[in-house]
């Protein structure tokens, strides 16, 4: 079927320019591919140390630098700041410069300010260690690493801003929609919070709302919009068809934009803050479910008669896999806001599994689809092997499922105990110690599917991947039932 | 891993002189056009489901939203759950003698324990069990006085011959501490059924007597002589502390609390 073409002659003007916008940025969406992943591989062990410290604290000696209580907050931080914005900036950079057909003329600031912000990381995760954290849920950072980071982001930031300023292309599409409101949604809530916080502090239970509600808005305003704009690239790229329907991509991404600001606050409910604000931020979590909804319907209809690429391509399989969990991090967001069944999980392991839900099921999976597009263009080889990246995959999949029950488990168990308010609070820990050691086993399972990955793209970094024109499928690829030339 | 399917130069990998990072541009080129949005309608399962979440959630905020008033606080029906069911009762009502007992309990796992063993029955031919001993289970005085002033020399503990010595504790533990651990080896492991009708609680003012009364260094078996008697005192119920009949009964009213802060 495929067009037996010489590979120069196939190239239109179009791929020769996508070419060169890819060679442009190669630099940048590297360093912060690689330098994401080194931090996710430190995140991965010290939430392994950490979760194994619930269950056998015996295991890693009284030293205070294996404590839990440091352990637990540096690993989330890595994993949120190292990990996750970085393969975001990068994400967001190569597809922002596609979509707005910019070559990136010039570069060394932009990798200046990731080296910066990597920075800002490591004094964070190394104060963190040491004790010097300041114990607000994913503002651990000591005070005052914030202005080092805020300031690394905007000239990241700008970089997209600036794209999107000089676009060549006039038709703006979703996924820019996404990438340019995070763009400026998450600088406005680290700001916000960070300020009032740590530079003019009131209240005690002020301090712990304002870090509730920044906990909330980076998972809607950061991670979201970054990982959905990614799906919504991909997806149709994938496929080769436009998103289904215009009318519910808008209304999602204006409904998302409104709720977004809201959340968070539910975290208190229950609480000694006045009524409403939990409330509010409760509503603003179930309405959520309306642009869930939405998005997952219209990915479906643009995925409608092509389902069969998950078979085949690693990009899709992880970025639906990702699609898929988008839709249990909000319904779980929704659950937990719900008075009545959210008490049972409030404060416990629940809501890390919550987060670990948006974080690594949906969010990670994501931009491991996006760096499974990405890397083959930037470094002009192919992946190496298949059965390395069906391995990701599964041990991926299933880690971050067993986690999810471990966790959600683990919190009912936890949180009826501690309501249990006549009974000794020590048993709300013991009684879900089974599920902790399942947490520790679904931990090993994502490391070591991560070991797997790494390796994977220090070879294509190191540019030993395959030298081939052909894309590396998890599965060999069925094309006897293909409909179009293979290099459409 | 390449279904290596044709020879055709799409597909087939590259020798070694091609350059790939110049001459490689298959990957941008296989690729399909970049997105953009088609026009299908709304499918009406979307709007159903929407709709239905914008009901449930304008329903939680009308409920909960306490009148939008700052100065109304969260307060749902039910958001405290009863205790569970077969647990015990709230930690405020425990009755006053448990919580004596389980006070007794913490001392005597932090000191007595590593010789007695936490169930009491100590460790053959070193350690004399307390679990069914006449000196745990006799009179008030010469238990008071074994574990103010330690003991040494022959011994003999439920037909059992010890020869040792145990160093005194009265430093260690102030008189409500040491009634609380007495009350606790006197009421645990079985010794309660053995102990004197309503003598097995001892309370910190009998402790004070004994202790003003008996300082025996090097103390040996033969100082109990004549001493296996209750010490004087008010006897308390072992639930709820309240001094029962007899001894002093006419400080009732200050009784109620025999815990007697040091
Ligand atoms: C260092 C180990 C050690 C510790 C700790 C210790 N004991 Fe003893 N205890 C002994 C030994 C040894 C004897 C027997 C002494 C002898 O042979 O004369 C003894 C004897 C006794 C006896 C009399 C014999 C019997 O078994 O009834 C009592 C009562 C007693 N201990 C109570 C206590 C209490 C109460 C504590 C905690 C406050 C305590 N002991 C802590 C070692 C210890």
């Amino acid at each position: 079927m495929a067009n037996p073409t010489n590979n120069q002659t196939a190239a239109t003007d179009d791929a020769l320019q996508r070419a060169a916008i890819d060679r442009s940025l190669r630099v940048p969406v590297i360093f912060f591919f690689t330098s994401g992943l080194a931090w996710l591989f430190v995140s991965l062990v010290l939430g392994l140390l950490a979760s194994i410290q619930l269950h056998s604290p015996d295991l890693l000696g009284a030293c205070p630098l294996m404590s839990y209580g440091r352990l637990q907050p540096a690993h989330m931080n890595a994993f949120i700041y190292g990990w996750a914005f970085q393969v975001g900036f990068g994400a967001a950079l190569w597809m922002m410069a596609r979509l707005c057909r910019i070559t990136l003329p010039r570069v060394a600031s932009l990798v200046v300010a990731g080296h910066l912000w990597n920075l800002g990381v490591t004094i964070g995760v190394a104060g963190v260690l040491l004790g010097e954290g300041t114990s607000i849920q994913f503002l651990d950072f000591p005070k005052g690493v914030w202005i080092l980071m805020l300031a690394a982001y905007c000239v990241i930031a700008g970089y997209i801003v600036m794209m999107f300023k000089a676009r060549r292309e006039e038709h703006v599409y979703i996924s820019q929609w996404y990438l340019l409101a995070a763009c400026f949604w998450f600088p406005w809530s680290y700001f916000t919070a960070n300020l009032l916080i740590h530079h003019f502090p009131s209240a005690a239970v002020i301090n712990a709302a304002i870090g509730s509600w920044y906990a909330g808005t980076l998972m809607i305003l950061w991670i979201v919009p970054i990982a959905l704009g990614t799906t919504y690239y991909l997806i149709p790229k994938l496929v080769g068809r436009p998103v289904a329907s215009y009318q519910l991509a808008f209304a999602s991404f204006w409904s998302l934009a409104m709720l977004g600001g809201w959340v968070g606050l539910q975290h208190y409910m229950g609480g000694p803050l006045p009524a409403w604000m939990p409330s509010v931020s409760g509503a603003a979590m179930i309405f959520l479910v309306v642009p869930m909804v939405f998005i997952g319907l219209n990915h479906h209809n643009t995925m409608k008669g092509h389902h069969d690429i998950i078979h085949y391509s690693p990009t899709a399989r992880f970025v639906c896999f990702g699609a898929f969990a988008f839709n249990a991090f909000i319904l779980l967001g929704a659950a937990f806001s719900l008075f009545r069944f959210g008490k049972y999980f409030q404060f416990t392991h629940g809501e890390l599994g919550y987060y670990m839900t948006g974080l690594y099921g949906f969010f990670s999976m994501v931009m491991f689809g996006a760096i499974y597009y990405i890397m083959p263009r930037l470094m002009g080889c192919e992946w190496r092997s298949g059965k390395w990246i069906r391995f990701h995959f599964w041990f991926s999949a299933y880690g971050t499922g067993a986690m999810l029950i471990a966790l959600i488990m683990a919190g009912l168990f936890q949180g009826r105990q501690a309501m249990a308010f006549d009974q000794e609070f020590a048993l709300s820990v013991e009684v879900s110690y089974g599920f902790l050691v399942g947490r520790s086993l679904a931990w090993c399972f994502i490391i070591l599917s991560n070991l797997m990955f790494l390796f994977h793209v220090l070879l294509m970094i190191c540019r030993l991947g395959r030298r081939s024109g052909e894309a590396t499928y998890i599965h060999p690829r069925d094309r006897e039932h293909e409909m179009k030339p293979a290099q459409a | 891993m390449s279904p290596s399917d044709s020879n055709s130069p799409v597909h087939s990998d590259y020798d070694e002189k091609v350059n790939i990072l110049t001459e490689h541009v298959s990957a941008a080129s296989r690729e399909k056009p970049d997105p953009t949005e088609g026009n299908e309608p709304p499918p009406l399962i979307a709007i159903m489901i929407a709709g239905f979440a914008l009901i449930v959630g304008a329903g939680y905020l009308g409920g909960t939203n306490g009148g939008l008033s700052n100065d109304s606080f969260t307060f749902v029906e039910g958001y405290d759950v009863p205790p569970v069911p077969g647990g015990g009762v709230i930690e405020e009502q425990k009755p006053p003698g448990e919580i004596w007992l389980a006070e007794g309990k913490k001392q005597y796992s932090a000191i007595c324990a590593a010789c007695h063993q936490g169930n009491g029955q100590g460790q053959t031919g070193v350690y004399p069990p307390l679990a069914n001993s006449e000196w745990v289970t006799g009179g008030t005085e010469q238990l008071a006085m074994i574990i103010l002033n330690g003991i040494q020399g022959p011994i003999t503990v439920d037909g059992q011959s010890y020869n040792s010595l145990m160093t005194p504790w009265k430093d260690a533990l102030n008189d409500k501490q040491m009634a609380q651990v007495m009350s606790y080896i006197r009421m645990s492991w079985g010794n309660a059924e053995q102990v004197a009708e309503n003598s097995g609680m001892v309370t910190a003012e009998m402790v004070a007597h004994a202790r003003a009364t008996h300082d025996i260094p090097g103390m040996k078996v033969s100082h109990l002589e004549g001493f296996d008697k209750d010490l004087p005192g008010a006897k308390v119920d072992p639930i709820t502390m309240e001094p029962i009949g007899g001894g002093a009964a006419e400080g009732g009213a200050t009784d109620e609390e025999p815990a007697g802060e040091e």
